[in-house]
C-alpha cells in the first residue's frame, strides 16, 4: 500500500482525539521564543521545521476534504477509467502523463507530476483496453530512467528527484510481458485505424508507440535486447539502439495535441503530494506544457544519438573519449542522456565495456608521439594505472551538470597535479645518464599529461562566462588569462613536434630537414590564443580610446574595499586554483598588472596589434575549415544533431564570426572616431558563447 | 510626507555614504522585534520562512541582525551568521529587505556595509550569501561592494530558479 492509499484509509477509519489543549499545557512552561531541541540541531533542520497548522507549509491541514480515487469515481467526480472512457479522453490523459513525465524528468518530485494522476493510485482500477498498456509502459520507462540516474550517479539534487513515495512503478512486471502487452495494443490499434475514426485510433497508436520505442531505446542501451547482454560491445548493439531512437523520434513528431471534453483538473490532482510522507512540499508546481514535453524529449533523443554513435569514433584514444564527453557536456545534456553516456563510456570499468583504460591511455601516448619503448617500460605501466583514475574521475566529472562539473574540476585538479609530477619524474629518469644535470630531457610523458590537463583548465575559466559568474570589469583579466592557458597548450604540442622532428632527423642524417607544419590542432589552438589576445587588446584599446566607456577595464575599479590586497584577492579568487599545479607556472596578479601597464605603447599600436590578432586568428580557422571538410571523428560518414568535434561547421563557422565581427566593428569605430563620429560601443556574446563581439 | 520628503532630500546626496538624521540602524535585541522583523521578510517571499529559520539565526548572532527603523516603524532588516566553514571565519547574509517605499536610497547598502564591519571586527575572512540570477536589485547591490559571482547553484530555489553564490574577500 503506497503513502497515498494509507493516507487516505486512515482519514476515513481512524479515530482522532484533539490534542490542542495537551501541547497548549505542555507550553506553558516557555517562554516565547524558547525551543527545545537536541544537540546538533543546525540551519537545515530549523529550515525544514513546520509550524503545525500553518496550511502554508503545513501539508496535512484540512487533508479530511482529500477525496481518494474510488471516492471520486464512486461520486462520479471522475470517470471510471474502463472502456466507457472517450477515446479523446483517454488522449488527452495520455498527454498529460506524457508532460508529468517529462517534469520529473527535468528535476521535480514523481508526488508532484506523475502521481499527480489519481489513477495511478489504484491502477488496478485502472481497465480501458488503450490507457492500461500505455500507463505500464510509461511507468516501466520511469522504473527503468530511474535506475539509470541511479546507477551513473552523475545527478545531483537540482537534477533530478529519485524518491519513490512507494508509487507504483512496475517494478514488479516482466519487461518481456509489458513488451509484448504493448506490441500487442500498437497491433490491435493498427486495424481500428482501417475502421470508423481511424484518425483517432492513429492518435491513440502513435503514443503508445512513442512510449514503447522511447521503452525500447532505454532496453537496448542497456543490453537489454541483445543476445550478448550487458554491456554493449558491437557496434550492431548500438546500432539497434540507434534504430529504435530514430523511429521515437518519428513518433515524437507526430505527436499532435487533442483534447476531450471531460476536465482534467480532478483526474490530475495537484494535491496529492499534500499526503504523501516524503519530501515533498506543500505548494504546487507548474508542469511542462505539450510543447515544452516536446521539447525535453527532442533534446534527449539528440543527445541519445550521441551516444549511439560510441563506437563510431575513429580514435580509441583516451583523449578523444574526453574530447567527445566535453562536446557533449557543451550541448547540456539532460540528466537521463548524461547518465546514459556515462555508463556507456565506462561500462563495467572498461571503455564501451571493451577497453581497457590503460589501453586506451598507452593509445594516447602513442598517438602524442610518447616512444614505444617509453610506453612499453612496465614503470611507465605503472604511471598508466595512476592516470587511469584520474581518467575515470575525469569521465565523471564531464558527465556532471554544467554548474557542478566547473566546482568538481578543482577537486580533479587535486588529482592532476599529482600524474603531473609522476610524469615529470619518470622523464627525469629515462633521460640518458650521460645529458646534462642541468637538462631536464625530454618531457615525452609530461607534455601528454599536460595535453590532457589544461582543456580542464580552459573548461573551468570557460564555464564561468556560460554560468554568467563574470563581471564585464573581470573580462580583461579572464581573457588574458585563457591567452596564457592556450598559448602553453600550443608550445607544448609545439615542442612535442620538435622532438619527433629531431628523433626523424637523427635518423636520416643528412638528408634536407622538412620544414615544421603546423598540425590542424595547432592551428586550432592558436586560432583560440589569437581570439583571446586579440579580445584582451580590444579592451584595453577601447578602454583608452573612451575611459570609462564601453567594458570597463580594469577589472577591480568598483571595489568599495580598496584595501592594499584587494584586487590581488580578487583575481586569486578567480585563478587561485591553478596555483595547486607547477604547470603551467600560475600566474599572478603582478604579472597580469606588468602586462596591462602598456607606457610604451600607444592607443594605436595597440589597435594594430588586436587587428593583427583577429586576422592571425582568421587565418588559422580558414585552414582548419579547409581540412575539417575532409575528416570526420567518425569511422563513416553521420549526421548529428550536435555539435560533437571542434570540427564542426557550426562551431568553426562562430569562431569565423568573432574574428571577423571583431576586425570590422573595431575598423569602424577607430574610422568613425579619426573623424570625430564616434560612440562607444558595447559588447555581447552573439557569436560564440565565450567570445565577447563588439556590438553594432 | 516628513519621511518622503527625508527620503529625497537623501537621495539628492547621492553617495554612498547616505546618513539620513532619521533612521536609526539598531542591533537586534529580542523577541518583541520579531513580527517586525518577519513582517518586512515576508513581504518579498515565495515561500514562507518557518519561525524557527528566524530565531536560528536572532538567538545565536542577535550581533548580526541589523534593524533601520523611522520611530516604531522597521524600514530595513538584515540577518546574519558566523561560522567556520573550511577552516576560515565566514560570514553569511541569510536575509535582506527593505521597505518598498524606501528602497533606492542606499538602506540596504548601509546594512550590508554596517554588518560587513561587524563580521571584520570578528575577524571574518569572506562574507558569502545566496541570490536568485533574477534578483537584479540585490545582484546589483552586492556587485558594487566587491561581491564576486563564486558559483552557480542550479535549481537552487523551490520556484526552480538558479542561484549564484556571492563572495566578499576580506
Ligand atoms: C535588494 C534590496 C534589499 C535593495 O535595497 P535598497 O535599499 O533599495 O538598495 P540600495 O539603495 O542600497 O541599492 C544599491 C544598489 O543596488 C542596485 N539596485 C537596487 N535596487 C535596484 C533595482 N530595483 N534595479 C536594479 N538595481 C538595483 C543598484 O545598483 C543600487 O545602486 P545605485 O543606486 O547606485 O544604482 C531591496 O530591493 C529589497 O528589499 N528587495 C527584496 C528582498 C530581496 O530581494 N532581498 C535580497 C535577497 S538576497
Amino acid at each position: 500500500m503506497s503513502a497515498f492509499e494509507r493516507a487516505t484509509k486512515d482519514i476515513e477509519s481512524e479515530e482522532w482525539v484533539d490534542i490542542s489543549s495537551f501541547v497548549e499545557e505542555a507550553c506553558n512552561d516557555f517562554a516565547s521564543g524558547q525551543l527545545l531541541h537536541r544537540t546538533g540541531y543546525n540551519l537545515f533542520e530549523a529550515m525544514s521545521a513546520i509550524e503545525i497548522g500553518d496550511p502554508k507549509m503545513d501539508s496535512g491541514v484540512n487533508l479530511a476534504r482529500f477525496l481518494s480515487t474510488e471516492e471520486r469515481i464512486e461520486r462520479s467526480i471522475i470517470p471510471k477509467p474502463d472502456d466507457t472512457l472517450p477515446n479523446e479522453t483517454v488522449i488527452e490523459i495520455m498527454d498529460q502523463l506524457l508532460c508529468c513525465q517529462a517534469t520529473w524528468f527535468s528535476g521535480f518530485s514523481l508526488a508532484q507530476s506523475i502521481f499527480t494522476c489519481i489513477y495511478l493510485h489504484r491502477h488496478t482500477c485502472i481497465t480501458n483496453q488503450w490507457l492500461l498498456p500505455f500507463i505500464l509502459g510509461l511507468l516501466k520507462c520511469c522504473d527503468h530512467v530511474r535506475t539509470l540516474i541511479m546507477r551513473a550517479d552523475v545527478f545531483g539534487e537540482e537534477d533530478f528527484l529519485g524518491y519513490t513515495f512507494d508509487f507504483y512503478l512496475c517494478g514488479d512486471r516482466d519487461d518481456d510481458d509489458i513488451t509484448s502487452l504493448l506490441e500487442d495494443t500498437i497491433k490491435r490499434l493498427s486495424e481500428k485505424m482501417k475502421g470508423p475514426n481511424g484518425a483517432v485510433f492513429h492518435s491513440i497508436r502513435s503514443r503508445v508507440e512513442f512510449v514503447s520505442t522511447f521503452r525500447g531505446t532505454l532496453m537496448a542501451l542497456d543490453g537489454k535486447l541483445t543476445a550478448s547482454g550487458t554491456p554493449l560491445r558491437t557496434p550492431s548493439d548500438y546500432n539497434q539502439a540507434r534504430t529504435i531512437l530514430a523511429s521515437c523520434r518519428k513518433h515524437l513528431d507526430e505527436l499532435v495535441e487533442r483534447k476531450g471534453d471531460i476536465p482534467m483538473d480532478q483526474i490530475f490532482d495537484p494535491q496529492v503530494a499534500r499526503v504523501q510522507q516524503g519530501p515533498a512540499p506543500a505548494r504546487v508546481i507548474s508542469l511542462l506544457d505539450f510543447s515544452q514535453f516536446k521539447t525535453l524529449f527532442s533534446s534527449l533523443i539528440d543527445a541519445l544519438d550521441a551516444v549511439t554513435l560510441l563506437p563510431q569514433l575513429k580514435s580509441k584514444t583516451i583523449n578523444s573519449y574526453l574530447d567527445y564527453l566535453y562536446w557533449f557536456s557543451a550541448a547540456e545534456p539532460n540528466v537521463i542522456a548524461r547518465s546514459r553516456m556515462h555508463l556507456c563510456v565506462l561500462s563495467e570499468g572498461k571503455i564501451l565495456g571493451k577497453m581497457t583504460v590503460d589501453e586506451t591511455i598507452n593509445e594516447g601516448m602513442l598517438a602524442f608521439h610518447v616512444p614505444p619503448a617509453t610506453v612499453k617500460k612496465q614503470q611507465t605501466q605503472d604511471f598508466v594505472v595512476e592516470v587511469a583514475k584520474v581518467a575515470v574521475h575525469s569521465i565523471r566529472v564531464l558527465s556532471y551538470n554544467r554548474a557542478r562539473q566547473r566546482r568538481k574540476i578543482v577537486h580533479l585538479l587535486d588529482d592532476i597535479v599529482i600524474i603531473i609530477q609522476y610524469a615529470q619524474s619518470l622523464d627525469y629518469e629515462y633521460k640518458p645518464p650521460t645529458e646534462d644535470q642541468e637538462d631536464p630531457g625530454a618531457r615525452h610523458l609530461e607534455s601528454w599529461v599536460l595535453d590532457l590537463a589544461v582543456p580542464f583548465m580552459v573548461q573551468f575559466v570557460e564555464l564561468g562566462f556560460e554560468l554568467e559568474l563574470y563581471h564585464p570589469t573581470e573580462y580583461a583579466s579572464i581573457y588574458w588569462y585563457l591567452d596564457y592557458l592556450q598559448g602553453f597548450r600550443l608550445r607544448n604540442s609545439q615542442y612535442v613536434s620538435s622532438l619527433v622532428a629531431e628523433g626523424e632527423s637523427k635518423k636520416s642524417k643528412g638528408k634536407k630537414k622538412t620544414p615544421f607544419v603546423p598540425s590542424i590542432d595547432q592551428l586550432y589552438t592558436e586560432a583560440h590564443m589569437a581570439l583571446c589576445r586579440g579580445i584582451f587588446r580590444m579592451i584595453y584599446a577601447m578602454h583608452c580610446s573612451f575611459p570609462g566607456n564601453v567594458i570597463p577595464y580594469s577589472p577591480f575599479s568598483t571595489s568599495l574595499f580598496p584595501g592594499p590586497s584587494s584586487d590581488e584577492m580578487r583575481f586569486y579568487h578567480r585563478f587561485g586554483v591553478f596555483h595547486k599545479l607547477t604547470q603551467p607556472t600560475p600566474l599572478h596578479y603582478n604579472h597580469f598588472k606588468e602586462t596591462t601597464v602598456h607606457d610604451t605603447l600607444t592607443v594605436e599600436q595597440l589597435i594594430h596589434g588586436a587587428t593583427e590578432c583577429f586576422k592571425q586568428a582568421k587565418f588559422c580557422i580558414e585552414k582548419v575549415v579547409a581540412h575539417a571538410k575532409t575528416t570526420s571523428i567518425f569511422t563513416e560518414p553521420t549526421q548529428t544533431p550536435l555539435t560533437l568535434s571542434r570540427y564542426s561547421t557550426t562551431h568553426l563557422q562562430s569562431l569565423m564570426k568573432v574574428s571577423v565581427t571583431n576586425l570590422v566593428q573595431f575598423q569602424l569605430l577607430q574610422g568613425a572616431k579619426a573623424k570625430g563620429e564616434a560612440k562607444p560601443l558595447g559588447v555581447n556574446f552573439s557569436a560564440h558563447g565565450v567570445y565577447i563581439v563588439l556590438k553594432n | 510626507m516628513e519621511v518622503a520628503g527625508a527620503v529625497t532630500a537623501q537621495k539628492e546626496t547621492t553617495t554612498s555614504e547616505v546618513n539620513a538624521p532619521n533612521i536609526d540602524f539598531v542591533t537586534y535585541t529580542g523577541e518583541h522585534q520579531l513580527p517586525l522583523i518577519v513582517g518586512l521578510i515576508e513581504k518579498d517571499l515565495s515561500e514562507p520562512y518557518s519561525v524557527y529559520t528566524y530565531r536560528y539565526f536572532l538567538n545565536s548572532w542577535p550581533h548580526l541582525c541589523l534593524l533601520a527603523m523611522i520611530e516604531d516603524k522597521c524600514i530595513g532588516v538584515i540577518i546574519s551568521k558566523s561560522d567556520y566553514h573550511r577552516g576560515i571565519l565566514r560570514g553569511y547574509i541569510a536575509m535582506l529587505a527593505v521597505d518598498k517605499t524606501y528602497r533606492k536610497v542606499k538602506i540596504g547598502t548601509k546594512l550590508v556595509l554596517k554588518t560587513i564591519e561587524e563580521m571584520k571586527s570578528h575577524h571574518c575572512e569572506e562574507v558569502v550569501l545566496e541570490t536568485e540570477i533574477t534578483n537584479k536589485a540585490a545582484l546589483g547591490l552586492y556587485e558594487n561592494l566587491g561581491f564576486l559571482r563564486d558559483k552557480r547553484l542550479n535549481r537552487y530555489y523551490m520556484n526552480g530558479v538558479d542561484a549564484f553564490r556571492l563572495k566578499l574577500m576580506l
